[in-house]
């Protein structure tokens, strides 16, 4: 059982992941109720594996691992709701306002993400957030030249979008 | 437009995102702390009820096996009752242990292979369970709980029941192969209703097949280079 100081360092953790988690959310459930089920159970599955955190990868991306692997699996299982909320101190109203905002570029991204599948919205949110080939490979478990070869596929994909309007 | 566009866009809203929650948790932080913790340690093993029920029902024919012991008619049906219950339980235990054991800070295709070959361990389990238990099961629980409650030997009573028992576990055996064999030629059928659906889920385990093909999937991912 973790101790009450692992707790502590637990929920200070979390609190500086809160946009790590909301964004992972806004990646895989278009609906910000899905969202608010999904964070939850991305912080009951960050807990478990708090322990084996060793600080060797950057708290952020060890964070993505974890909450796009469930992001994954959750959807898998679609319309299971949790039962038992937690009372995560998160402003999802606060949270959804700015990715919200209806303009014609987030309509555009969420119409990309909406058109990709599992593997590959992970691998568009690794690419959003900065993530370099290399990085984006390691955090998938697949090559460079995949990731390459991936993120052309969708580069192509975007534009026809763009010519079908 | 292009990616780039996008990312600049996705740069802009994550800038107004961490304005938003820097401001609203100046405003509340901590607040929440203390049942958050008693909520997280809530999910971290079985539920009360769960441990409960399986340890009743192994005491419930442990008492019953002991009692009926001489009884043959009633002692191996309890006996054999307490080792399905048994090794169904250690079976739940176990898949379980193993989704708690799963890393899941491992690179996201490992774990998503791994996650499947879980799901097609549950399903195969919940099909078996399923077959062997609804379709078996009641019949030697109808001796041992007339046994347990009455001190009725429902075999040794009377020529009729010996038939009734007989029937009934044959007819569960049959029903076994002859259910896997409807469910895949009318399962297109069965599965418009939602009970047919939820019968079909249990013995045909749709989420195996459903497991393989998520497993096929990411083979192509791995391989979509090409």
């Amino acid at each position: 059982m973790p101790d009450a100081g692992e707790e502590q360092r637990f929920l200070a953790f979390l609190e500086s992941q809160q946009r790590t988690l909301y964004k992972v959310a806004y990646i895989y459930c278009r609906n910000p109720e899905d969202r608010r089920d999904l964070v939850q159970e991305i912080a009951i599955q960050l807990w478990r594996s708090f322990s084996s955190f060793d600080g060797r990868a950057a708290p952020t991306t060890w964070t993505y691992r974890v909450a796009t692997n469930i992001a994954i699996s959750h959807r898998r299982r679609e319309g299971r709701r949790i039962r038992d909320v937690l009372p995560l101190d998160f402003a999802f109203d606060v949270a959804d306002a700015p990715f919200e905002a209806d303009t014609s570029q987030s309509r555009q991204l969420r119409a990309l993400i909406d058109s990709l599948d599992d593997m590959n919205r992970a691998l568009m949110l690794f690419y959003l957030e900065g993530f370099d080939h290399a990085e984006i490979a390691d955090l998938l478990g697949t090559s460079v030249s995949n990731v390459s070869t991936r993120l052309n596929r969708i580069k192509a994909k975007l534009q026809s979008q763009l010519g079908k309007e | 437009m292009d990616l780039e566009d996008l990312k600049n866009e996705w740069d802009k809203r994550d800038a107004e995102l961490r304005q938003s929650l820097q401001t609203q948790q100046r405003l509340s932080r901590a607040l929440l702390a203390e049942t958050q913790l008693q909520r997280l340690r809530r999910h971290d093993g079985m539920t009360a009820i769960e441990l409960i029920i399986y340890v009743g029902f192994i005491i419930f024919f442990g008492a019953t096996a002991a009692s009926s012991w001489g009884h043959w008619t009633v002692f191996v049906p309890t006996v054999l009752l307490d080792i399905w219950t048994i090794a169904m339980g250690a079976i739940t235990f176990a898949e379980r242990a193993r989704l708690r054991a799963v890393d899941f800070t491992a690179p996201v295709l490992d774990i998503q292979k791994r996650l499947a070959a879980l799901q097609a361990e549950r399903a195969r389990a919940v099909q078996w369970a399923f077959l062997t238990g609804q379709i078996l099961w009641w019949t030697p629980f109808f001796l041992v709980l007339f046994w347990a409650l009455l001190r009725v030997d429902l075999l040794a009573a009377s020529e009729f029941m010996r038939g009734f028992v007989a029937i009934n576990v044959a007819v569960g055996l049959a029903l076994i192969p002859l259910l896997l064999w409807a469910a895949h030629v009318l399962g297109p059928q069965l599965a418009k209703s939602n009970i047919g659906r939820s019968v079909l889920d249990s013995v045909t385990g749709r989420d195996l097949a459903e497991a393989r093909a998520i497993a096929r999937r990411l083979a192509q991912f791995e391989s979509a280079a090409g």
